[in-house]
């Protein structure tokens, strides 16, 4: 009998062993966990932040998995043991390694202990929550998507809340500047203070805990508590002198093996080529974690399930309440055309000749499916790319091509 | 299990699909007061027109459902039948569904910030959109019921708007 162990259980494992048990019912599946079951939604824990009581779990019956809640420290290849933190040695004949993410926090002199947190876990979320009650004012350094959800959530709770970022926009990288430039200034409207181009220098404290930020400008700003959300980065020391290939992330095959035999990695800790540039990637994204497992599990029962890779922009998000979905190359460079329309809401589309390569939609994002669709197949839209731009393209246009060639 | 078939063919553009999907999910399921209603309910199919070609476009249920497996917050499922339908309360409005559907089928609703999709007209025998079709561009066939070694041709044929 072959015995699985997955070590994480984000929806990368959890989607692994899903495939596992559908694959070789028989397996004996071991998941290894530090968070308490069961798992859960992690892209929706910022609004635990203000509504603690929101269902976020994962609807995941009897598993048919043995669950150790504990923290993988080591992995032996050679002897095919997982090391943990008890001390328990877990034997292996498939691995798969989907510890996710962890935080990357950025040096900030005088960092007290007490009032300053990470945003990674549930755990994470409901603390900050907690905490927020004592406070008047917050300050969350890091102006990505997380960071932004932690500033909304943190308003709601009735705190003035400031956002630092080192870039020049919030937003970085998710959607383009006139983009982020929209949003931004809602947030501004709504009371929350936006500092880019910024970095916290110190903290200054009271009873050991945040009173005034002092930014690299020169400016305070008053903060009673702290969250950090400057990005996270693969979860790979554990498992650093085990041999295997890690770079930003694991370095997987697209069957989602690493460099050492009977050994496979899936999720928010692997790296592999973005579809379009070949460039190396790191997701962050639900659907790509939860694909990835799938192909893991299935690979490991014994299947040959391929990945198909992902873009590295692919977002789709509401802030502010302002609906918007981004894909693709969605800043123009050599030999790409940017093609924006204001009306009726803001749409950008980055095209190679009549090939669509990116794709950033504001306040409309209805059809943006079927626009991705097109960024991933690569398929030359002739006299449809006007339909595009105009946004009346729809399925039966691609429907009438598939039928005729 | 029942699937909805589309005959281009056959389509006239004429939007009774469309309308009987949007009164069948108003609050009294009739013509006049799901036009009294407000906001207006909202149709989950469409009724396309491209060169030479009128179709409805609507959600297939896919197998491996893409809106499914992009949902971030357990709204979307399969129910019993094989339906992907919402729980509604579950839904954050974040738009994964949308980001992740190839027919662009999967809509918001402007008003409960939540995204509105087909639901196959779970309750009903016959769907209200293929009910509606007065040429039968829309048709309601259980694929299993078609021995499995012609299952390709008839549904050829059916899709050419021949059977």
């Amino acid at each position: 009998m072959m015995r699985y162990v997955i070590v994480g259980y984000g929806i990368a494992g959890v989607s692994a062993v899903r495939e596992i048990k559908h694959q070789d019912p028989e397996g004996r599946v071991v998941v290894i966990t530090p968070e308490p079951l069961p798992p859960y939604y992690r892209p929706l824990i910022t609004l635990l932040i203000h509504s603690p009581e929101t269902p976020i779990e994962l609807d995941e019956e009897d598993a048919g998995a043995e669950f150790f809640t504990d923290r993988a420290v080591a992995l032996r290849p050679e002897e095919k043991v997982v090391v943990l933190a008890s001390g328990r040695k877990v034997h292996y004949d498939r691995l798969l390694i989907a510890t996710g993410g962890v935080p990357y926090i950025p040096p900030v002199e005088d960092l007290p202990s007490q009032g300053v947190f990470t945003i990674r876990n549930r755990e994470d979320a409901l603390a900050i929550g907690r905490y927020s009650e004592r406070c008047k004012s917050a300050a969350v350094i890091g102006g990505g998507l997380v960071g932004i959800k932690t500033a909304e959530a943190l308003q709601k709770r009735g705190l003035e809340v400031n956002v630092v970022e080192t870039m020049e926009e919030i937003l970085h990288g998710r959607l383009d500047k006139k983009g982020t430039g929209i949003i931004r200034h809602r947030l501004e409207e709504m009371g929350i203070k936006i500092y880019t181009t910024q970095t916290v220098n110190r903290v200054i404290t009271r009873e050991g805990a945040p009173r005034e930020l002092i930014l690299s400008s020169g400016k305070r700003i008053e903060a009673d508590m702290i969250v950090i959300a400057t990005g996270i980065r693969a979860s790979i020391e554990w498992m650093s002198d085990s041999g295997i290939k890690v770079s930003r992330g694991i370095v997987v095959d697209e069957y989602m093996r690493t460099t050492i035999e009977d050994i496979y990695a899936a999720g928010d800790v692997v790296e592999f080529p973005d579809l379009l540039t070949g460039s190396s990637l790191v997701s962050g994204l639900w659907i790509n974690a939860l694909q990835m497992g799938r192909v893991a599990g299935s690979n490991m029962a014994g299947g040959s399930s391929r990945y198909p890779g992902a873009l590295s922009v692919m977002n789709a998000a509401e802030i502010v309440d302002i609906p918007f979905i981004s894909a693709g190359i969605i800043e123009p460079s050599n030999g790409l055309e940017l093609i924006e329309r204001q009306r009726p809401a803001y749409r950008r589309f980055i095209f190679e000749d009549d090939v669509l390569r990116g794709i950033v939609f504001l306040e409309n994002v209805e059809r943006a499916g079927l626009y991705i669709n097109l960024i991933r197949s690569g398929r030359r839209l002739g006299r449809l790319k006007e339909k595009a731009i105009e946004g009346v393209l729809s399925y039966a246009d691609l429907w009438g091509q598939d039928s005729r060639h | 299990m029942d699937q909805v078939f589309v005959r281009p063919e056959r389509c006239m553009g004429c939007r009774s699909c469309e309308i009987a999907c949007a009164v069948q999910h108003s609050k009294d399921k009739t013509l006049l007061s799901a036009i009294m209603q407000s906001p207006s309910p909202q149709k989950r199919l469409f009724v396309e027109w491209a060169d030479g070609l009128k179709m409805p476009v609507l959600c297939r249920h896919c197998e491996d459902a893409p809106c499914m497996n992009a949902c971030i917050s357990g709204c979307l499922y399969r129910d019993e039948k094989g339906f992907i339908r919402r729980r509604k309360e579950r839904c954050i409005g974040c738009w994964s569904c949308i980001m992740a559907c190839p027919f662009g089928v999967i809509v918001r609703d402007r008003h409960k910030r939540i995204a509105v999709k087909c639901d196959r007209c779970h309750k009903l025998d016959v769907p209200a959109c293929v009910n509606a079709c007065p040429t039968k561009a829309l048709i309601l066939v259980d694929v299993d019921k078609i021995p499995g070694d012609r299952r390709k041709s008839v549904l050829l044929s059916i899709n050419n708007g021949e059977a």
